[in-house]
């Protein structure tokens, strides 16, 4: 189990999360989506071990993340930050197999590296450095990082958590989509996920479960359709949405904007 | 054509970083037969080999053994701890401008070597002969500790190290060496005042053996502690956070990182005196060269380092003999230059 029991982080005389519980088991993706400012990546780095939070624990296999090296804690869990960036034109192939640790032999990394890559579409361009990849292109490489980072952790009797933050944030909708499914076989493959994400259709899709926050708090806490309500929802973003159960069973949110409709004002012969 | 110069920063195959690897060791092979035949006096290499098997004639030996050896000697010591030194900080500060000299760790060596120079007749009375020659490398050594520290500490920020707040404390440190530097300059009498003035602008030919050797035993104790975080450098690139999600241990890498420079500039310096430049030039040829993967960037750069140095002091050797330019003049000459050309170069990359 990946857990936090009562975990409270507090910043400059304010409360970022107050008395959180989250528990993730092997082989479930848990997503967790609230507002901005909700304290959605601060749990995230409290389960990775990042920030050590003010009051509460965590334990990760039954262990406390301050108590491990960063080595042990690396083979344990991996990680994909809020916009994660690398300041050296390293290939796509390098990035991928730059977290996997020197006891998992050349010829082991590199078949890794190669199902990293497959997993997030990057085969084609594992010759490509960094530096002349789209955006999107970048926050693949950087999941397949991670990824790579859980699969040699596996290898070597661990990789039992991945966590991603916004792992979707730019990406067009087909790549979302390959993401997503990145993460459900990293979540067959016996791992459990954690995903922080902004759309609500994406998480109701992805996730097992959905974990709502709000200015520090849980709001709800289980399955989709139960914990996105439209009552909910409205009160916790204010802003109306609309639920929907579409014929494939696919729960969507969509949510009812306040904007005037775009009107067109004229137009070109 | 812009494609290839993008490509340039980027990884190079493996066959061709091996393949620049031997250029740079038969370069500086050359290099270093070059540095132990030319000069004043001119000593053919069938003469070197001779000496260096054990025959010769007394003066070329006298020549060889005394006076080029350890400048060759001190020249590859001081190529390598630059080189190994910047290159470690700029991975470590994912900045292209880190360099030893540029956020002051060379002046806060300088400073502790000026010291010695100036007050150290009086300090160094009350030492044993034998410790004596140590007392300048000891004294750069702590000047580039405590500049070091004091720099790490200060940029200290939500427990990760701000670059910004580094480089530009670096800056205001190099301005305090460097009135200090100044006082003691000013205090000095005649003779220390030339020692210092001639010191201060760098050259490989002052030292004797004692304090070549001691340069040359702590640059080579760095190599090791550089080497052993080629994984931690690469991990640095994506962020403390990162690698530390990856499994370094960043504080721990970073006191590593930090020593290991401070040692080796402080050796480097105690011996030659500040020598600019190399810390920056030779890590951005060898990136241009084989990439950005430090198992294969600080080798290739510690190899630059090394050839860079022994070529600037065979130029300063040969444009007037006997007379020898100060080496410092030479780096400078030729890093001011590489360093506009790098700025361009990059401004060009980001408008492409």
């Amino acid at each position: 189990m990946l857990e936090a029991l009562g975990i409270t982080v507090r910043r400059g005389g304010r409360v970022i999360l107050d008395d959180v519980d989250l528990r993730l088991a092997p082989g479930e993706i848990v997503a967790v989506i609230g507002p901005n400012g909700a304290g959605k990546s601060t749990a995230l780095a409290c389960l990775s071990g990042a920030i050590v939070p003010d009051a509460g624990t965590v334990r990760i296999d039954g262990v406390e993340p301050r108590t491990l090296l960063a080595a042990d804690l690396a083979l344990r869990r991996a990680v994909v930050d809020q916009t994660p960036s690398a300041s050296a034109a390293f290939t796509v192939r390098t990035l991928a197999g730059l977290a996997i640790p020197r006891a998992v032999s050349p010829k082991e990394a590199r078949a890794i590296e190669m199902r990293v890559l497959a997993a997030t579409g990057l085969s084609a361009l594992a010759a490509r450095p960094l530096d002349r990849l789209s955006g999107g292109e970048r926050q693949r490489a950087h999941v397949a990082r991670a990824l790579a980072q859980l699969f040699a952790g596996r290898q070597l009797g661990g990789g039992g958590w991945l966590l991603l933050d916004e792992p979707t944030a730019g990406l067009d909708l087909a790549h979302q989509d390959a993401v997503a499914r990145a993460a459900r076989a990293a979540a067959d493959a016996g791992a459990g996920v954690l995903v922080v994400l902004h759309d609500l259709t994406l998480a109701a899709a992805v996730a097992d479960r959905i974990l709502l926050l709000d200015q520090g708090r849980v709001v709800a806490d289980g399955a989709p359709q139960e914990t996105l309500s439209p009552e909910r929802v409205e009160a916790v973003y204010g802003l109306p949405v609309v639920v929907d159960t579409l014929p494939s069973g696919q729960v969507a949110i969509t949510p009812m904007f306040t904007v005037p409709e775009g009107r067109l004002l004229c137009s070109w012969r | 054509m812009p494609q290839a110069s993008e490509a340039a920063l980027s990884e190079r195959p493996r066959a061709q970083s091996i393949l620049v690897l031997g250029a740079l060791a038969s370069v500086l092979a050359g290099l270093i037969l070059a540095g132990f035949g030319l000069g004043a006096v001119a000593i053919p290499p069938s003469a070197v080999f001779d000496v260096l098997l054990g025959a010769g004639s007394d003066v070329d030996r006298a020549i060889l053994i005394e006076i080029r050896a350890p400048r060759i000697l001190l020249g590859l010591a001081v190529g390598a701890t630059l080189a190994l030194s910047g290159a470690s900080l700029q991975g470590l500060l994912r900045n292209p401008l880190a360099d030893p000299g540029l956020i002051g760790v060379t002046s806060g060596a300088a400073l502790g070597a000026v010291v010695v120079l100036v007050f150290g007749a009086s300090l160094a009375a009350g030492l044993p002969s034998a410790v004596a020659p140590f007392a300048l490398p000891a004294a750069a050594f702590v000047g580039a500790v405590a500049v070091i520290t004091l720099l790490f500490a200060l940029a200290r920020r939500a427990g990760e190290t701000s670059v910004a707040t580094l480089i530009l404390a670096g800056v205001a440190i190099n301005a305090i060496a460097g009135a200090a530097i100044g006082f003691a300059q000013y205090v000095s009498d005649d003779t220390q005042l030339r020692d210092l003035t001639f010191w201060l602008l760098g050259g490989l030919g002052g030292a004797g053996w004692p304090l070549v050797l001691a340069a040359s035993v702590l640059a080579l104790a760095t190599v090791p502690l550089f080497l052993a975080h080629t994984r931690a450098l690469d991990l640095f690139q994506l962020g403390e956070r990162a690698a530390f999600h990856a499994g370094v241990d960043v504080e721990r890498a970073k006191r590593w990182l930090a020593f290991a420079t401070a040692l080796g500039v402080g050796g480097a310096t105690a011996a030659a005196g500040p020598i600019g430049f190399i810390g920056l030039v030779a890590p951005h040829l060898a990136r241009l060269l084989v990439g950005p993967t430090h198992r294969l960037l600080l080798p290739t750069a510690a190899l630059m380092g090394m050839v860079l140095v022994l070529a600037a002091d065979l130029a300063v050797r040969s444009v007037v003999p006997p007379a020898e330019p100060p080496i410092g003049l030479a780096t400078s000459l030729i890093g001011g230059p590489f360093f506009l050309w790098l700025l361009l170069y990059n401004l060009r990359r980001f408008h492409a």
